[in-house]
């Protein structure tokens, strides 16, 4: 008897208000309180724990209960029956109310005494509450959470000696003695290290302090103070070992993602993304930056392995924002517009400097001088101001979120429209968001994420281009001398002016103004649907089923504006449509002696499908139709149409093992069958192990006052690159045409390859090394990771001699090995009034061929007639290294001469060499937060050290006016004459017959530090205002791009104007190079936030 | 119980996965497979015609026609196609991409041709007559690439079989005897079973395309009673007559249409599947040669070589080739410019812009002009047959009726070599832009006179085309030493 009452004192203490989502319904007269009970037993699952003797006795009861928490049925059937009662986990404790038990005796050593209410309030630095804040008796399983006013209510038996243990996401824990108070108000500080965020990671989520792996988290703060359309970009320079180049400065261009360096040679190098647990196909620019709430990246082995064939060039997971537990109805509403120019122009030869220029070209031809210079009127035409102009750029998103009790929302919508700051381009993007979570019961929940977006780009010709063929390149070589129009008012025919203009070779750039068009509309819709069900405590089964879709549509129309014109239209249509379903079973568990297991396993299955379809016509009888009746056209060349498929079907599996907070370790292991694999190597089994440990945790660490936090970590694990194209395993034959009579083409087929039935994935092994350390009360952390990644069975088109009949053969030969440093620190310099905290990183990889098939070199494909290409694959040597000769001043008759490096007495492709090298020694990024009062500033910079460019504008630019175009001011009195021969003039002789080659003449340093966004912040007194139906409001100024400091003399050193996902070697390998692209804009814009 | 109706309700909403094995197999749809390939007899037609599509546009595609066309002692390059017509100066890196281009296209025709003699000849289910067709094209097609790889590069890989997997890589350099022995009975099995007809179906082998195929190889193999034989032949068919010709413009009857009675064989073209010969001709819209706005102008005519004032301004040939003026935008005649004075014309677009008539591959003129060549050879003098078949050919360029002795025929009575040099220089007039000068100067050994003649200079290395660097690289059975001279 005395043990039981002991039992039950015991577990009184232990209240748990977990059972409270367990709903009860009983109608029942004279009934017994024991059959209630197993009538709650049934309904609940809870177990009840009651002296028989103690019920044996009551009266017979009538209950009305009625879809009621656990308990309030308890209260309900035990009101005035002198019993009471205490919810151990699932189990009920039934016993008899204390102040009316005068029969009993009390052994004196369990002094009772009347349990104390607790009450209080959580509240953040600036006093506003904080919700759903974690309020715990230290110790015990005593606890509750805050409410949506930051108040909370507790029962203790004694707060004498108990410590309340308050926490919450995004904050430090705070550890709060009770002592003889019972209103406690507390004060949470921010914690900048974020140990206890939640990570999300592959299938699953983790704490920040538990990661075993090297998972970096992007927030969505940082994301937000660049304005950007592809979330891709707001990723630079905010997370180490993450290289952000952009291909250009158009609206809506390619963003190339490179995590910890390149891995692949023709398969992709661009990380997975996973939204909100779907593994897309497509690219994220359907995405809208204002959804995101975090952004994870997982860099190493350990962490990624989990995605097995597609983890080896990191995992990028998106998680956009949602209604939280207990939020109250929220709108929020955040808008920009800005105006955008661009941030440097060249500079061109003038008209009276062109002129000059072209009569030496002619007296070197030995022909009289077309221009008497004296009579050029000056500056002429400036052609960059025609394609050139100021472009608006706006983003407005509005979100609706909130939560009931069982219910989360959260749904937004968004338009971002941004003109090009060249002529006829631009992009506009409208998307809506809903991402919706529902308790179905209380062990099941419904979760909803539905993405849908629509976008619209316009395109004009501009990267890679040369002479007339773009619209800047057209700008910078047509004469100063010629006008924009001609004197009928009609587009200037510049190439047919002078007899010294190659006509080929310069076109006016306004050609490419309306009604010129390439025009294209995607609409994207990314759903899916997961069920979360908690089989037993601790055991969850997560199944979720989504589709990506999307639908692409190009049109073209190149207008008629000079006699003899055909005209041409094109229109083609792309679709996406991917299926995924996943299934995980996790288990979590914790032991004796804190021990802690969290088991995942499960299995996966997505498919693609892409299909596309295009046809193109000239011929045109006017403009007036443009593309959209394609039938008025004379020549309508054949269509085409494709279709390819993919299947992946996977098991996966790992384990969270965990000591006292102390020691981690970590496996995984995921197997991938994939139809793109050849027919010998389906399969693919992608393991991985981890180990922390926590330093700080350790007894003779805890002396140490100024080290809050210490980890080390290590792992390592083999992922993998599908690489491969569909069906590139098999043994193919392509549909070609012939003409057997008339002009009627008829259809053959022709062998394609030879079939490579061993095709596989690429197979990356990692190594990871790293610490995290927190110091100085958590002021100052800092990130710090080495790794090392060996990718083999390169897929790489090997070469085959042509007699075969094939140029190449797809094989899994070579191996690039990527190994580097990656360090980030944050710190709180400032916690007052005076805000001040900053964070930053700096990356270095260094990235080497070991082996390439045949161990032979491989060259890039010149894409510039006349020059060819300058980057190499040599084993020993990084990717892509520029390559080509040395220049060794001019001979006597103006041209360059090269060294001789072979020494055979012939300049030949013998004497190419290394001539620079495009990769960067580090990359870093800054960002700095200060507030003042009701002001806020960002600044945020960003660069890379220690790379070259190919400046391959100036080979059509700066080329000593080989076919009569304009050249960069540069040229100017910097070129040999026959009057004055200098052997070291900086531009060789002005003619026709100069040639230059791909030499060190083009390399240049392409390091800078960029001032990327500057933004000042202010918000409104509100409270003063007397406007309390807004909660926040916030007005900004921002300005991108603002400063760049760089030795670079290209318009702008972040750029690579080539990135491709193209299989072609050849063109993957051109790397680093600036062949006229597209300038970034500079950007200033003004913003509001607010929240009601 | 709980668990269970957890669990059971859950699995409901599960995609349960049947874990089929051919989940993961990939089914072609967008193209064919082999293994679903060569059942049928429209397989095997489709498959002759993969091999024949490796003339592309132009036969073997504009880099081989320019190749051939600028190796010549009456053209000049312009531009990155110049150093082709430097001949005292091995090839630049540009041309040697060229030649390698060229290479590749000639084995993919083999390579194709191979698949159709090594799966069509296995097929049951289709005819004989077929079969016997098919694969006698096949031949043709083999025999035609190797004799052009035989004659730009010398001795040269044989290959035989369909390149099916990585077996058979590596291949020696064959000496060209053996080449030669593959490509005349390539050319003669082709022969025996082509048919005697193929209509205006002048896209595919005829039994007379094979025989003027054997006439060139007997000819530049010096067998001239066997190509002597094979034109003659073809001269006495009965399927083809030469078009009347009285005034220049009349030479498009032969040279803008898609097929007129002298045409043996050519490559067609459509509106989407375009010569582009006249860009590489003519400057940007200069109509009535060339309406399209592209014109590279990359050929002109070398004056100092026979096609300069020597040439006879009543050969109607001249005026029909080469061209000074145009029609300007207003309507009135304007000069070419300075740079380019004179240009080529024999292919022009039409007022649309296109080029769509055939290119020549055999015309029944050349029939004429070996076997005046080889029966000469042969009987050590020229014949009356050798003369009459030769002056038909001259008539009818100044514009006589061919079959009627006219004022500009060549006397009889002359020596065979002054015979031979008067057949070599009308064949000069005769393709111009036809890719026939480079053969015939080689042949004749007379390279490097006509270059000299043409106020050039000449080294021996440029006699053969360099082994594409692919080649020496990746065939094990090759090595550098395997190069041909000076490269």
């Amino acid at each position: 008897m005395k043990l039981t009452i002991f039992l039950m004192l015991f577990f009184t203490f232990q209240v748990t208000a977990k059972s409270d989502a367990q709903r009860v319904t009983i109608v029942r007269n004279n009934v017994h309180l024991s059959e209630v009970f197993k009538e709650i037993e049934q309904q609940t699952g809870v177990h009840f724990f009651y002296d028989k003797d103690l019920i044996e006795n009551t009266n017979l009861i009538d209950v009305i209960i009625k879809d009621a928490t656990l308990q309030q049925a308890l209260t309900t059937c035990l009101t005035g029956q002198q019993l009471t009662y205490n919810i151990v986990k699932n189990t009920v404790v039934i016993r008899q109310e204390k102040r009316f038990a005068p029969g009993i005796k009390f052994d004196n050593t369990v002094a009772l005494q009347p349990p104390i209410g607790i009450s209080g309030r959580v509240v953040n630095k600036k006093g506003e509450p904080l919700q759903n804040v974690s309020v715990l008796v230290a110790g015990t399983k005593n606890g509750t959470t805050t409410n949506n006013d930051g108040r909370f209510k507790l029962t203790v038996t004694d707060n004498k000696n108990i410590v309340l243990e308050i926490s919450s996401i995004g904050y430090l824990t705070k550890k709060v003695p009770v002592g003889n108070e019972t209103e406690i108000n507390v004060i949470l500080e921010q914690d900048i290290t974020g140990l206890n965020d939640v990570v999300v990671i592959g299938y699953g989520t983790a704490r920040k302090k538990d990661l075993t792996g090297s998972v970096s988290q992007v927030k969505s703060e940082e994301l937000e103070s660049a304005p950007v359309y592809d979330i891709g970009e707001a990723l630079k320079g905010h997370s180490s070992g993450v290289q952000v180049t952009n291909n250009s400065g158009a609206p809506g261009s390619r963003i190339q993602v490179r995590i910890r360096g390149g891995n692949s040679m023709i398969g992709s190098n661009t990380p997975l993304y996973v939204v909100d647990g779907f593994p897309v196909v497509g690219g994220i620019d359907f995405l809208n930056p204002s959804d995101i709430e975090s952004i994870n990246i997982l860099k190493d082995a350990s962490a990624t392995a989990i995605y097995g064939s597609r983890g080896a060039n990191g995992v990028v997971i998106i998680t956009s924002k949602r209604g939280k537990k207990g939020q109250k109805g929220l709108i929020s509403i955040s808008s920009y517009y800005g105006q955008q120019e661009v941030a440097k122009r060249y500079k061109v030869l003038d008209a009276k400097q062109y002129a000059t220029v072209a009569n030496e070209w002619l007296k070197n031809s030995n022909l009289p001088p077309y221009f008497d210079v004296d009579t050029v009127k000056n500056p002429g035409t400036d052609w960059q101001d025609v394609i050139f102009r100021v472009a608006p750029i706006q983003n407005h998103t509005i979100t609706f979120s909130g939560s009931s009790e069982k219910t989360r929302y959260s749904l937004s919508g968004n338009y971002y429209g941004q003109e090009g700051i060249i002529i006829n381009s631009g992009i506009k993007r409208g998307s809506f968001r809903l991402n919706l979570e529902h308790n179905i019961k209380d062990w099941l929940t419904l979760g909803v994420n539905l993405s849908v977006s629509r976008r619209e780009q316009f395109s004009v010709p501009v990267d890679n281009g040369s002479r007339g063929n773009t619209v800047f390149t057209g700008a910078l070589s047509a004469p100063p001398t010629a006008s924009v129009y001609d004197a009928n008012g009609q587009i200037n025919r510049i190439e047919t002016l002078y007899p010294f203009v190659d006509p080929t070779d310069m076109r006016n750039p306004l050609l490419r103004a309306k009604p010129w068009k390439d025009r294209t509309f995607t609409n994207s819709v990314l759903q899916n649907t997961t069920l979360q069900a908690k089989i037993i405590e601790g055991l969850t089964l997560k199944t979720l089923v989504g589709v990506e879709y999307e639908m692409g549509d190009e049109e073209t129309f190149v207008p008629i504006i000079f006699p003899n014109d055909k005209g041409s239209a094109s229109t083609s249509n792309s679709y996406l449509n991917s299926f995924l379903n996943e299934n995980t079973l996790t288990y979590a568990r914790s032991f004796a002696n804190s021990q802690n297991v969290d088991v995942t396993g499960g299995f996966t299955y997505q498919t693609n499908v892409n299909r596309n379809s295009g046809i193109s016509v000239s011929g045109f009888p006017n403009n007036i139709t443009q593309d959209y009746n394609l039938a008025a056209a004379t020549t309508i060349n054949p269509p085409s149409s494709g279709i390819s498929k993919w299947t992946l079907a996977s098991w996966l599996g790992r384990v969270n093992y965990s000591i006292k907070s102390k020691y981690y370790l970590t496996a995984s292991v995921r197997a991938d069958g994939s139809s793109r694999f050849g027919e010998e190597n389906k399969w693919g089994v992608f393991p991985s192990g981890a180990v922390a440990w926590r330093v700080s945790e350790e007894k003779f660490m805890q002396n140490i006052k100024a080290i809050n936090s210490f980890k080390l970590r290590a792992s390592y694990g083999i992922t993998g690159n599908t690489a491969l194209s569909p069906y590139q395993s098999l043994n193919r034959l392509s549909a070609v045409r012939y003409i057997d009579a008339g002009q009627t083409e008829s259809i053959g087929y022709a062998p394609s390859g030879i079939a490579n039935s061993k095709l596989r994935w690429e197979t990356t092994a990692q190594l990871d090394i790293g610490f995290d350390l927190a110091i100085l009360n958590d002021r100052l952390g800092f990130t710090f990771d080495y790794y090392r990644k060996n990718t083999s069975n390169l897929l790489a088109s090997v070469p085959l001699p042509p007699s075969v009949g094939f140029s190449s053969i797809l094989q899994n030969i070579g191996e690039i090995q990527n190994a580097g440093i990656e360090f980030a620190v944050n710190a709180d310099i400032f916690t007052g009034a005076f805000k001040w905290d900053v964070s930053g990183q700096i990356s270095a990889n260094r990235n080497k061929v070991i082996k390439l098939a045949g161990n032979k070199d491989i060259i890039s494909t010149g894409f510039i007639s006349g020059l060819s290409g300058y980057n190499i694959a040599r084993v020993g040597l990084p990717l892509g290294m520029f390559y080509g000769y040395i220049e060794d001043g001019l001979d006597d008759k103006g041209l360059i001469k090269y060294v001789d490096i072979n020494k055979d007495g012939v300049i030949n492709p013998l004497d190419r060499t290394i001539i620079g090298d495009p990769n960067p020694d580090f990359t870093f990024g800054f960002n700095s937060n200060f507030s003042y009062k009701n002001f806020d500033l960002n600044i945020f910079i960003e660069g890379v050290q220690g790379n070259n460019i190919f400046f391959q504008t100036g080979y059509t630019s700066l080329n000593s006016f080989q076919r009569g175009q304009n050249q960069l001011e540069d040229l100017f009195g910097n070129y040999w004459t026959a009057d004055k021969p200098d052997p070291h003039a900086k531009y060789p002789k002005i003619s026709a017959g100069t040639q230059m080659a791909a030499s060190n003449r083009f390399i240049q340093d392409g390091s800078y530090l960029r001032v990327k966004t500057l933004q000042l912040g202010y918000n409104l007194p509100i409270h003063k205002m007397r406007a309390d139906f807004i909660s926040k409001a916030r007005i900004y100024v921002k300005a991108n791009n603002l400063f760049t400091l760089t030795k670079y003399i290209g318009l702008d050193p972040d750029v690579n104007t080539t990135g491709t996902d193209s299989q072609d070697v050849g063109s993957r390998l051109v790397i680093g190079t600036d062949t006229d692209g597209y300038p970034n804009a500079k950007i200033y814009a003004v913003g509001i936030q607010i929240d009601f | 119980m709980k668990i269970m109706k957890r669990a059971i309700i859950f699995f409901l909403f599960t995609v349960i996965f049947a874990s089929c094995k051919k989940v993961l197999e990939e089914v072609p749809q967008s193209f064919i497979s082999k293994t679903n390939f060569y059942q049928t007899e429209s397989d095997a037609e489709a498959a002759i015609r993969g091999a024949y599509s490796t003339f592309s546009t132009d036969y073997y595609g504009i880099t081989y026609y320019l190749f051939v066309v600028l190796h010549s002692d009456y053209a000049n390059g312009r531009g990155s196609q110049a150093p082709i017509t430097i001949f005292d100066h091995l090839l630049d890196q540009t041309n040697i991409d060229r030649a390698a281009a060229n290479w590749s296209s000639l084995y993919q025709a083999i390579n194709r041709s191979n698949s159709v003699l090594d799966n069509v000849s296995k097929m049951t289910n289709i005819s004989d007559d077929a079969k016997k067709r098919f694969l006698a094209e096949a031949h043709f097609l083999r025999g035609m690439a190797y004799f052009n790889l035989v004659r730009g590069w010398g001795p040269v890989p044989i290959k035989t079989k369909e390149s099916a997997d990585l077996s058979a890589v590596a291949g020696p350099r064959e000496p060209e005897s053996k080449v030669y022995d593959l490509i005349i009975a390539d050319a003669l099995a082709a022969e025996q079973d082509l048919p005697e007809s193929v209509g205006d179906q002048t896209g595919r082998a005829s039994k007379y395309a094979a025989k003027m195929l054997l006439a060139q190889v007997y000819l530049t193999l010096e067998k001239w009673n066997d190509a002597a034989t094979k034109a003659n032949d073809v001269i006495i068919s009965g399927h083809y007559s030469l078009v009347p010709v009285h005034k220049q413009q009349d030479f498009y009857n032969i040279f803008a249409t898609i097929t007129n009675s002298e045409d043996i064989m050519s490559v067609h073209h459509s509106d989407t599947r375009q010569s582009s010969i006249p860009s590489y001709e003519h400057r940007p819209n200069t109509p009535p040669y060339n309406y399209g706005s592209g014109g590279n102008f990359a050929w002109l005519p070398n004056l100092n070589s026979f096609i300069g004032s020597s040439w006879d301004n009543n050969d109607l040939r001249k005026s029909f080739n080469l061209y000074t003026k145009y029609i300007g935008p207003n309507g009135d005649s304007v000069s070419l410019p300075a740079a380019s004075p004179i240009l080529f014309k024999k292919f022009i677009t039409t007022p649309q812009g296109f080029a769509s008539y055939s290119v020549p591959i055999y015309r029944y003129t050349e029939a004429f002009l070996i076997y005046a060549e080889a029966s000469c050879m042969a009987e050590g003098a020229p014949s009356d047959l050798a003369l009459e078949r030769l002056n038909m050919i001259k008539r009818r360029a100044y514009g006589y009726d061919f079959s009627v002795a006219s004022p500009v025929d060549y006397p009889s009575g002359l020596s065979k070599d002054a015979f031979r040099d008067i057949v070599l220089k009308e064949r000069g007039y005769e393709f111009i832009l036809e890719g026939r000068r480079w053969w015939d100067l080689k042949r004749t050994g007379r390279v490097k006179e006509a270059m000299l003649a043409a106020g050039r200079g000449f080294i021996d290395a440029r006699l053969l085309w360099p082994i594409p660097s692919e080649e020496i690289n990746n065939n094990p059975a090759l090595t550098q030493a395997d190069q041909n001279p000076g490269y």
